[in-house]
Parts: structure tokens; sequence; C-alpha cells
């Protein structure tokens, strides 16, 4: 074990000197010389928690409320904030901050699990402390294959998990609510209904059919896409009891409304935080720079809100509605951590932008693919090949005291961070 | 908006959607929108009929154009049951009286002969298109961006599709499936892998139908397309020729941009 911490910390060292930026390097070196490292270093700190939070959308924004929460209380925190999410993602992590020995000063361990990876994670960690579980939507349908075959996958894995590991589930998600049910420990949550709405489905909508008997499902109440209070028309599959919190934070959007849910839920149920507790510290959170985060230049507020699949775009829409934001920028780029397949942009109700007075502006590496879905839908915008163009047509089209909302797929988020902060705009 | 319907007198097409629920997997509802916004800005009426499980056999019978999109494998059990039992036998009259129609991914597969799962499983097809599709438990899934050029059948049709160099698209399917005659193939495979990835042949061509692998999807990428689909469907139910003409420089710029990014990542 000695050796292969050393030599992961050798090739974090190094590539710091080298200034390489991939932070999963050092773990598959150290995972290629003791494939059975991450196991010893649990065994090594017995006090270590481990949450897994899985879900299409809302890891990071869960992580970081979940971080909050515990550091309010003392529990020191490490979290996998690079969005490196494999496996050697969790043993550059583990490297990074465990001594020679192995050992590590941490209470818990917070850890980002995309979904494909989920099992794989699972066979090697048999027993993490707890999984929560957000939400599974049509997300780089190319990557991972189908929403089905996700949902299989996981059902299998949790199967094979011990009464010790928690699982803290959304019961508004049917396919959620359903896996989660072949846990032995499972707490579910859900929001107020009064943010649900009896509406009808969305069309980017991936999970009508019942998870067991496949009949179609029905919503007594819907607070977006799939998510609401269901009930199988056949058979008795329908919404598990749940819990539910009131509470104020600064992140818009009811699929936040989730995610700051299964936190406090999750801290409640592993660290014994009372719920109360968790929401008075939440008063106090700050969301991170591209999640949600405003920034403020020149008396013009920016949002940036990571938009990479049809329910999350659509969700961004309706906040850019609510912040009444003064310029959209759109960007979609179709490089591998945004998934290759844009098709995705067609499942999206562009025709709500109709209600907003905002001008929009379009670029990134398909830019004219998203230019073209606007055209079709008759919503005038302007395209530039050039992000940097973009955004300064953007910004400067940005009423006074007003919002520019920035739609970024993943790889397009890291661009325009970049642009934003890099840049002499202070 | 139908700005120009008093020039063309008061013409109208109607689509019907199969399964727009359960056969929605890949923005497939896009290609109903070029559809429409192109027929309406030629002054064509453009009816939308949703066709699903519950909906009555004989509503297929009045379509002009017939679309059925992709779906995951859950759904598509649902759907081949009600084409096997009700709707099948329609649906082939409408295909074999050169109705034009748009089949994608599952649909396509659907409708040739038969689909042999991974567990070797045959679920047989409509057998409308001579075809047939398997899917093995070793082989990868075929997934990336594709880049293919209309067969001569296909240009020997509709004649301003000889200017459509490329269609290009995005396919994702386990299922590898073989013509019986590779001369009805849709397109042939410029870059990505087509049926089966290794005949180059991609699609298929029969009568006034379409079957392919490529989403995108595959009528907002290529305009042309659906130019010819509405041409074919309005000669046909009118005898007469229309002037069916739609440019749009974004669906260019768009299919350039992905070309360009083709060259420097393959």
């Amino acid at each position: 074990m000695y050796h292969s911490i050393a030599i992961g910390k050798g090739v974090l060292h190094l590539s710091k000197i080298l200034n390489r930026s991939g932070s999963t390097w050092p773990g598959h070196v150290a995972l290629k010389a003791d494939r059975s490292l991450i196991r010893k270093v649990f065994k090594k700190n017995p006090g270590l928690k481990l949450i897994l939070i899985a879900g299409t959308n809302g890891k990071t924004t869960t992580t970081k409320v979940l971080t909050h929460i515990l550091e309010s209380s003392n529990i020191s925190v490490l979290a996998n904030v690079a969005g490196a999410n494999l496996l050697n993602g969790l043993a550059s992590l583990l490297v990074k901050h465990i001594n020679l020995q192995g050992t590590l000063k941490h209470k818990a361990l917070l850890f980002e699990v995309d979904e494909n990876s989920l099992p794989l994670v699972l066979e090697e960690i048999s027993t993490p402390d707890a999984i929560i579980f957000l939400n599974l939507f049509r997300d780089q349908l190319d990557r991972y294959g189908e929403v089905n075959v996700t949902s299989q996958k996981w059902k299998s894995a949790i199967e094979k998990l011990s009464a010790k590991t928690l699982i803290i589930g959304n019961a508004d998600d049917p396919q959620i609510a359903y896996i989660s049910s072949f846990s032995k420990n499972k707490f579910f949550y859900t929001i107020d209904n009064k943010f649900k709405n009896e509406k009808e489905l969305a069309h980017a909508v991936d999970s009508t059919t019942c998870p067991k008997c496949n009949n179609q499902l029905s919503y007594e109440r819907i607070s977006y896409s799939h998510l609401g209070n269901f009930a199988c028309s056949n058979c008795e599959f329908k919404s598990p009891k749940a819990k539910q919190y009131i509470f104020q934070t600064k992140l818009m959007g009811t699929y936040n409304k989730y995610n700051v849910s299964s936190a406090i839920l999750a801290a409640d149920k592993v660290f014994g935080i009372n719920p109360y507790t968790s929401i008075e510290t939440l008063k106090n959170f700050v969301p991170a720079f591209g999640r949600q985060e405003v920034i403020e230049i020149d008396n013009k507020k920016i949002m940036i809100l990571l938009s990479k699949n049809p329910t999350g775009l659509n969700e961004s829409i309706e906040v850019c509605l609510t912040n009444k934001s003064s310029t959209i920028l759109l960007l979609l780029n179709d490089r591998i951590p945004d998934g290759r397949d844009i098709s995705w942009i067609w499942d999206v109700d562009f025709e709500k932008l109709k209600n907003s007075n905002a001008k929009i502006y379009v670029s990134g590496d398909r830019a004219y693919d998203m230019a073209n879905r606007l055209f079709f839908e008759g919503i005038a915008h302007e395209v530039f090949e050039k992000y940097e163009d973009a955004y300064k047509a953007a910004i400067k089209n940005t009423l006074s005291a007003k919002t520019l909302t920035i739609l970024p797929t993943y790889s397009a988020m890291l661009e325009v961070r970049r642009l934003i902060s890099g840049k002499a705009i202070l | 908006m139908n700005h120009q319907s008093s020039t063309i007198n008061h013409n109208s097409l109607t689509l019907g959607w199969l399964y727009p629920e359960l056969m929605s997997t890949y923005g497939d509802r896009g290609n109903i929108t070029v559809l429409k916004k192109i027929a309406e800005d030629n002054g064509i009426k453009f009816d939308v009929l949703r066709i699903n499980q519950t909906s009555n056999s004989s509503l297929l019978s009045t379509c002009d154009i017939l679309f059925m999109g992709g779906a995951q494998d859950l759904q598509q059990e649902i759907v081949n049951r009600d084409l096997i039992e009700n709707k099948g036998e329609i649906l082939r009259e409408k295909i074999e009286q050169d109705t034009p129609g748009l089949y994608i991914c599952g649909a396509y597969q659907f409708l040739g002969n038969y689909y042999k799962d991974a567990y070797g499983t045959t679920i047989p097809g409509l057998g409308i298109f001579e075809m047939h599709t398997e899917s093995y438990k070793t082989k990868p899934r075929l997934i990336g961006n594709i880049v293919v050029k209309p067969s001569n059948s296909l240009i020997m049709n509709h004649k301003s599709l000889i200017d459509s160099f490329f269609f290009v698209g995005f396919e994702n399917h386990g299922g590898r499936t073989y013509l019986a005659d590779k001369n009805q193939a849709f397109a042939k495979v410029i870059q990505g892998y087509g049926n089966n990835g290794k005949d180059k042949t991609e699609g298929i061509h029969y009568k006034n139908s379409i079957g392919t692998y490529l989403h995108g999807p595959i009528l907002p990428s290529n305009p042309e397309l659906a130019v010819y689909l509405l041409k074919t469907a309005y000669l046909k139910k009118y005898g007469k020729e229309s002037k069916i003409t739609f440019d749009n420089e974004l669906a260019k710029k768009a299919k350039q941009q992905m070309l360009r990014k083709l060259k420097t990542d393959y």
C-alpha cells in the first residue's frame, strides 16, 4: 500500500510540475500499482463516511450543499469537485489527501458518480454509507446507451447492497423510486406540493411508463419533467412516502429544491444532523460559479446555468423567464464531456422563449445547429462562431442592472468561465 | 404561420406521426417541426395526426406522409405488439401504395423481416422491407456522427438531391441491418457505420419510403430531404408537381460546421 500511495503522490507532484490538469492521472497510476488501494484506504479509516451522489442532473450542486451543511457542523469533507468522477478520480482524490500510512483526517467523503460508473464503483466499494439518488433523465445517450439500460444496471447493483448502505432516494422520480425499493435500508425525499402543478408532462419526458409493470403512469401533480406524485394505472406502484422540508436558499429552480432536500435528508440519516440545523445553515449557502452563482460586472449580472440535456435546458429557460434575463447566451458543444449527440436540442421546449424579451445569442462548436433549431421555432437570435464575440455582444447588450444568463453545455461552461474570469473584466 | 396560403389554392397534407409518445427518443419531433414549417412556408396547410396504440387503425389511411421514430427497448415492445395485432396491415398497404414515409432506427428495424436480439431470440418484423437486423452480445453499439452520400436510386427519384452531396446525422444502434438487395440502400456511408458497419450501405429506400439510422434529427440537418418527402406526397395526392422550395442558410452552415469538425476529429 505504501508503494502505491508513494507512486501516486509522485505522479501528482510530477503532474503539478508539468502543469498537467489531468486530475485522474495520479489515481490511474496508483491503481495500476495496487488494484485494491481504494478498499485498503477505507479499511484504514473506519471512521470515514462515504456518500455517493448519483443522478443525471444536480450532482455538483447537491455535493456543494451537503458539504456546506456538514462543514457548518464541523465535519471535515473531502469531495471530488473537479468533476473527475470515475474510479481513477476517487483514487486520485485519496492519493492526494492521505498520508503515506494511508490515513485521512477527513470525516466525510462525498463522491459524484456518473451514471455508467456507479455499478463499477460499487464493485470496488461494496458498502458506502449512503447513496443519494437524484434523478434519471436522458443525457448522453450516445455514451450510456439508454435510460432504461442505466436503471437496470443500477437496480442490480442495489440488490447486492447490504443494509449497511442507506439509500436516499427521490420519491418523485418513478425510476429512482423503483430501484430504491430494492434496497434493504431506504429513505425518500420529496418537495412541497405547492411547487407542483397539475400540468401536462413536458415533451422531453423519459419515464412515463411504470418501471414495474410497463403500463402507463398517471400523475396527480408534476414538479418538472417526469417528477411528481405518480401512480400506476395497473399495479400498486406509486410515489413512496417521503420526507419534505421547508427552506430558503439562493438556488433558483424547482430542481434545486430536490437537490437541497436530498442533502438535508442525508445529513440527518448519516450524520445525525437535525434538519432544522441544516435549514438554518442553508441561509448562508453561496452557489458555485457556473452553478447559479451570480457575478456582477459593470452593474450587470451574469448567471451561468449548466444545461446539458433537455430537462436541464427546459428548467434553465424557466429560470431565464423568472429572472427576467435581458440577454441569453446559448452555447452548444459536442465534445466527449458534453455528449457527441446533439439531437436532444430538438426535445427542448424553446417556444417558451417567446414569452421572454431577452435578446438571444448563440455560439459553440455546433452553434449553427442551435441557430437552426431556434430558426425553426421562429425565435430571433444572433450567431457567432467564437465564444468571445458572442459573449462580448451579449454583455454589451445587457441592460444596466439586468441579467445575462448563459446556458452552456459542460465543456462550453468551462470555456466561458475561463473567458469571464480570465479576462480583465473586473 | 401561413402567410402565403392565398397564393396556392388551399392545398393540404396530413402527416401521420406513429407513436409520438413511445417512439421519440432522439429529438424525433424535430422532423415534424421541419416538415410543417416548410409546407406552411410554401402555402400548404399541414396537419399532424398523432397516432398511438389506442388510436383507431383507420386513421392511418387518411395520411399523406408517415413518420415513425426510434425508441428504447421497453417502449418498443408495446409498439411492436400494436403493430403486429392492429396497425401493421394498413401500414403495409400505405407503404406499398407509395405513401412517402420516414422510419428511423427502431421503426426502420421493425419494418424488416426480423430482428434477432443479443440473446438469439428472433422477433418477427412486419416484413415490408427486404432486410433483417441482428444484435450481438459481444459487439458494441454503433454510435457517432455519420456522413452519407444519397444513393443513385434516390437521386433518380428526385433530381434536386443531386446537389446534396452529403446527408449528415448521428447514429446510435446496437443492431446490424443487412439488406437483401444492396441496391436498395438509402445512401452510401462516407464516415460512420450505417446499416452494419461493414458493407457501407445506409438505410433503405423502398418505393417512397426511407428507413434510416440517421437521427440528429435527420430533417433539420438535411432539409432537402424534407422537401423531397413533401414534393412526393404532393404529387401523389394532387397528381401534379408542386413548387415546394426551401432555402435555409443555417442548416447549410450547420452541415459545414459538422463536416469541418469531423475532419479534425477523425
